[in-house]
């Protein structure tokens, strides 16, 4: 009887995206200043309600699974359909079809949970601001669309969902939008998601024809029907691989890393959440593309080259950001280029388990070392250090998220790394990918350690001897996440998540992925643990710290040639249109004037004669009409 | 609902724009107010017509000729005159509170309105050109008196193009009923089964695009609009725009479609081209324009070039695009027009470059750039608005037919997103100008007309049978080839099966 009534919620768990959304809509009464009597204030507190209601009702709809499952003999038999008619028209029908399973219950809890703990982290970290109204409403449009994205089967669904999260990334990006830096990152994170999003576009488009259904489940039953590639249509690598654009530019894969990097001009909260669930968004649409690209080696190689590429180069650019947040920016790329070498591997069980242990750790560290930023009024890397003596319960919460972004028993990213090195040495070219992933991993440590070593270890700056005390907003969401952050693995395991244990089921694999892990981050703590450390890379290896820290000159590259095509185009274009516009109208005009002027030699030019010319005219039709014209006007035919 | 019902939204506009000039010593709000009320019961008398669908009436006027007042609404008609008739109220509160010459400007509006409807109500062809060449006049005098210090050269240039065009059309028009090898009639529906040679085919239907092209208008035919629609004043823009160009998409695919399909099918190749061609074309000049007004009018053309690669691919879900696209692009166009007007209002000026954080909530123009955003983001076709709902279905439709001009298009559509987006970055993002920021703000008055086309544009976004849910059977009757999809769809869903007739 409990059961049943426990069940309501999971069979409800539709309503969930519906409770931010409609903050997000009532915040609008305050944006453009509708009501301003109150305050910004309200609009805030009205968000924070509601993503608490979400995240009540979608962890009692996880707990009432999780009961009818272990009374349920067979695992996912709870999963109940959704089906809801968006469009039809001329035999093309469309609607937001879903599925309440296990997996979309936990993504809505990670979603939900965090944004309840970033929005009263954002109360403290916007006491002062004037755009609450903007932003709170864009969190809580954000978790909406998240929420939807998990629930959703419908391939056309999730493109929509992340289109719009794409101009919501332009809206929240934009909430300082006086200032120049977030003006330009705003533009860019929007032009370069929705070059992927509009690649996503036309391969769900091209698709369509082939498979006729938008249906992931139904995709995937297609794929498998099809295993052989010489009954794949042509060009349908193409596809699959315009299908995975809108995961790379939500991912910030290269080479539409750029805008990642550029978003972190927004407030700190917003960072958190993209940089943790936001992103993982575009990992869980390539998760579900999955069947379609293990049926084309194409897509599977692209996927490999791309994913290995910026898991590389992410890693090595972020040891050279001097800002706390752009250094979390290019290892959020370096992660997903690990989720991405999974997917192409075929491992779509590795993929998800890392998609599952990432986001809260990310969260934590940037939420640790932000508050720290806000406090201390720099976030330059350079001019923080010694704050361990000050700062300490921020320091552990930033170490409890660094250990469980590593490959470090027993904390949460083992499991998943390890069941990721062990798909790459199965698979082809077990040598260069095996090395990957552990140099990768390595290269991460490196790079969390050597955050950790400029912000608390060393000796004090001038900025942070007198380091204020966080407020307890700032500080209690923090000390909540580093809580759930250390228990992640037994609640992963303890839900079925993660099938091992972390400690006992070491296996061969441990050693190398452990020592990779050690060597990383031993190395970047001799170096940046030191008191007296250096920020950037040693000079010895010539121009390289420049180099990466300018992100390898991607802007500049890209100003020289995307940018400066569009705007030659448009440009040359311009010039055109003038010359054609104005040269075929003053060439039509001066023809009308030539004969005008020719015309009017032929009259007399008194009025008197035009008025006798008409009315000649019309007396001549009018004549005509009543003597040919059996029937009256105006009366109706048969 | 009678027939006659077809007659009373004629009668209505043309004695409206009789008795309006008698009315002597009524202020500009209550003139505004009356003028609009007419429109609003041609807007309420439609929707009766949709519930209840009257039969076509036809009353003899110049028989000889074959021109016969034939009236009738179907599903291709109705969502436009519906359309028409919004817009015409819509640009009547649009117009400034203190209008000039109100005695003159709201009867040409309304002589405009009977054009526009006379149009969609017609079954007869050479009544459809009449309405079209009597539209002219209001529209080039509304331009010259009406509008920037370019406007007198801004209407001529109208003029010029809509009389090639008109004659074009009139051309077409009687080659049609004349030639036709079944006797003598311009009623549609001997046209739509006229007896006609493959040659004399292929010429009325080269003078049909150059008429109905001059007026969408498509590249290289434009030279009229950019000029046009940035001299002329808001409510005259907005009937242009979203009413007297939608007129020449519904004559492409009444005319084109429906009456030569064998022609339009074996040119269709190079009408896509053209659309996509004209969609490039617009959108690269809208990123180049340092005017607002002039970026709208360049945003349009690029829009149309999607509409015209909608009629070339003729299946029936292009089609269904390309009604959703005329509907859709029918308010936002007219939307950014009347944002822009707010900002120049306001600021004083319509160029980019001179206004920069109108977003701030106290001293800038908040709700304006809320509308304006909105309207940019359907503009772009971003999801949750009409724009998308339409685009999407000219993209899925015309794809299988013609892959390169919808993939063209569909880069098209990216070159509108760098477009919005420069110009919102410039004009809602960045600091408030301190010397000229004591703007006045906007009032509910001035703000009415935006927010309905908004609130109407989302809720087409949201619930798509407002745009695509009048015309499904017509379009279906039209269409010239099958959507790929449709065999393996209907296997899986049950849907009711169309007549997806390939003729």
């Amino acid at each position: 009887m409990a059961l049943a009534l426990f069940s309501i919620f999971t069979q409800t768990a539709w309503l969930v995206p519906i409770y931010p959304l409609l903050a997000a809509f009532a915040s609008l009464a305050w944006s453009p200043g509708l009501i301003s009597r109150t305050g910004p204030r309200p609009s805030g507190y009205i968000n924070l309600a509601m993503a608490l209601l979400a995240l009540i009702h979608s962890s009692l709809a996880l707990l009432a699974d999780n009961l009818s499952t272990a009374s349920a003999a067979a695992e996912g038999a709870t999963a109940i359909p959704l089906s809801w008619t968006w469009l039809s028209t001329a035999g093309l029908s469309i609607g937001f079809d879903g599925v309440i399973s296990k997996q979309a219950l936990l993504a809505m809890v990670i979603i939900t949970g965090l944004h309840v703990l970033v929005q009263i982290y954002s109360i403290g970290y916007l006491e002062m601001d004037w755009g609450w109204p903007r932003f709170f409403g864009s969190l809580s449009f954000f978790e909406a669309g998240l929420c939807a994205l998990v629930l959703t089967d419908s391939l056309f669904i999730s493109y929509v969902i992340l289109e719009l999260l794409t101009l919501g990334t332009y809206l929240i990006i934009g909430t300082w939008y006086n200032q120049s830096l977030v003006v330009k990152g705003a533009r860019d994170a929007f032009l370069t998601k929705r070059i992927g999003d509009l690649i996503l576009l036309v391969g769900l488009i091209a698709i369509l024809p082939i498979s006729g259904t938008w249906s992931f489940q139904s995709l995937g039953d297609w794929a498998s029907s099809h295993a052989g590639p010489e009954t794949l249509p042509a060009g349908f690598g193409l596809i699959v691989i315009a299908l995975i654009a809108g995961p790379m530019g939500k991912c910030a894969q290269i080479p539409l890393h750029l805008w990642l990097d550029e978003a972190m001009e927004g407030p700190v909260p917003s960072s958190v959440l993209r940089n943790s669930v936001v992103v993982a968004g575009g990992g869980w649409v390539l998760l579900k593309l999955q069947p379609l690209i293990a049926i084309s080696p194409l897509a599977q190689g692209f996927l490999i080259v791309v994913g290995g590429a910026s898991a590389l180069a992410g890693a090595v650019i972020a040891l050279a950001q001097v800002d706390i947040k752009r250094a979390f920016s290019f290892l959020v790329s370096s992660w997903f280029g690990l989720v991405f070498v999974a997917v192409g591997a075929g491992g779509g069980t590795a993929a998800e388990h890392l998609l599952l242990v990432y986001p809260l750790p990310m969260a934590l560290v940037l939420m640790a070392s932000c508050s720290v930023l806000v406090t201390n009024i720099t976030q330059d890397l350079t001019q923080m250090g010694g704050l361990w003596s000050r700062r300490p319960l921020m320091g552990l919460a930033f170490l409890s998220g660094a250990a469980s972004l590593m490959a470090l028993p027993p904390f949460g990213a083992f499991a998943a790394i390890r069941e990721l090195l062990a798909l790459v040495l199965t698979g082809t070219n077990p040598a260069l990918l095996g090395g990957l992933v552990l140099l990768t991993n390595a290269l991460i440590s490196a790079g969390l350690v050597r955050v950790f070593g400029l912000i608390w270890g060393g000796r004090p700056s001038l900025f942070t001897t007198r380091s204020p005390e966080v407020i307890w907003l700032m500080v209690m969401p923090t000390m909540v996440l580093m809580g759930l952050v250390l228990h992640l693995p037994q609640l992963y395991v303890g839900y079925g998540v993660l099938a091992l244990t972390p400690l006992p089921g070491w296996g061969p694999l441990a050693l190398p992925l452990l020592a990779s892990t050690l060597a990383g981050a031993g190395l970047s703590a001799l170096f940046y643990l030191r008191p007296h450390r250096q920020a950037e890379l040693p000079s010895g290896l010539g121009g390289l710290q420049q180099w990466l820290a300018a992100d390898m000159h991607t802007e500049g590259f890209y100003r020289r040639t995307v940018v400066a095509l569009v705007a030659g185009l448009a440009r040359l274009s311009s010039r055109m249109d003038q010359g054609l516009t104005d040269g075929f109208s003053s060439l039509t005009g001066e023809v009308a004037l030539e004969g005008g002027r020719r015309l009017s030699l032929t009259t007399s030019g008194r009025s008197q004669a035009y008025a006798f010319t008409i009315l000649l005219a019309v007396l001549l039709m009018g004549a005509w009409l009543l003597a040919s014209q059996s029937l009256l006007p105006f009366v109706p035919l048969p | 609902m009678p027939s006659s019902s077809l007659l009373l939204i004629l009668v209505l506009p043309l004695l409206g724009g009789v008795l309006l000039p008698l009315l002597s010593g009524v202020q500009v709000p209550r003139t505004k107010l009356i003028t609009a009320s007419i429109p609003a019961v041609q807007l309420l008398i439609t929707l009766l017509i949709w519930l209840h669908p009257p039969a076509d009436l036809t009353l003899a006027w110049v028989p000889q000729l074959g021109l016969n007042l034939d009236l009738g609404v179907d599903g291709l008609s109705l969502p436009l005159m519906l359309l028409a008739a919004l817009l015409t109220v819509v640009a009547i509160l649009a117009s400034a509170e203190d209008q000039a010459r109100p005695r003159l400007f709201f009867p040409l509006i309304l002589a405009t309105n009977l054009g526009l409807m006379g149009a969609f109500l017609a079954r007869n062809a050479l009544l459809f050109v009449l309405c079209n060449e009597l539209m002219m006049i209001p529209i080039t005098l509304l331009l010259a008196i009406w509008g920037g210090k370019q406007r007198v050269g801004a209407a001529i240039r109208f003029l010029m193009f809509a009389s090639v065009s008109g004659l074009c059309l009139v051309a077409a028009v009687l080659a049609l009923g004349w030639l036709n090898g079944n006797g003598f009639s311009f009623a549609y529906a001997d046209l739509a089964q006229a007896d006609l040679s493959p040659r004399s085919r292929g010429w009325i239907l080269a003078l049909l695009l150059l008429g109905f092209g001059l007026k969408l208008p498509v590249v290289p035919l434009h030279g009229w609009q950019p000029l046009a629609y940035s001299q002329a004043s808001t409510p005259v823009v907005i009937l242009l725009s979203g009413g007297v160009c939608k007129l020449a998409a519904y004559g492409l695919l009444r005319f084109g479609v429906g009456f030569l399909p064998e022609s339009w099918a074996s040119w269709s190749v190079w009408i896509a081209s053209a659309g996509a061609a004209s969609a490039i074309y617009g959108a690269l000049n809208a990123i180049a324009q340092a005017d607002m007004r002039r970026m709208v009018a360049y945003s349009s053309l690029g829009h149309m070039g999607l509409l015209v690669l909608a009629l070339a691919a003729a299946t029936p879900l292009s089609l269904q695009g390309a009604v959703a696209q005329v509907l859709a692009h029918g308010m936002i166009v007219p939307l950014l027009f009347i944002v822009v007007g707010l900002i120049e209002a306001k600021t004083g000026t319509t160029t980019i470059a001179d206004i920069s954080g109108l977003m701030n909530p106290l001293r800038g123009l908040p709700l304006t750039m809320t509308l304006l955003l909105m309207a940019l983001m359907a503009s772009a076709g971003v999801p949750g608005q009409a724009g998308f709902v339409a685009e999407f279905l000219v993209f899925q439709g015309s794809w299988s037919a013609f892959p390169w001009p919808t993939l063209l298009c569909l880069v098209a559509s990216g070159f509108t997103a760098v477009y919005a987006v420069r110009l919102f970055n410039r004009v809602g993002f960045g600091r408030l100008d301190n010397d000229r920021v004591d703007y006045p703000t906007t009032s509910w008055g001035e703000r009415l007309p935006a927010v309905v086309l908004s609130l109407l544009i989302v809720v087409g976004g949201l619930w798509p049978p407002l745009l695509v849910g009048w015309s499904e059977p017509a379009t279906a009757v039209l269409s010239l080839r099958t959507d790929p999809f449709t065999s393996t769809l209907i296997a899986t869903a049950p849907l009711p099966t169309l007549a997806t007739t390939s003729r």
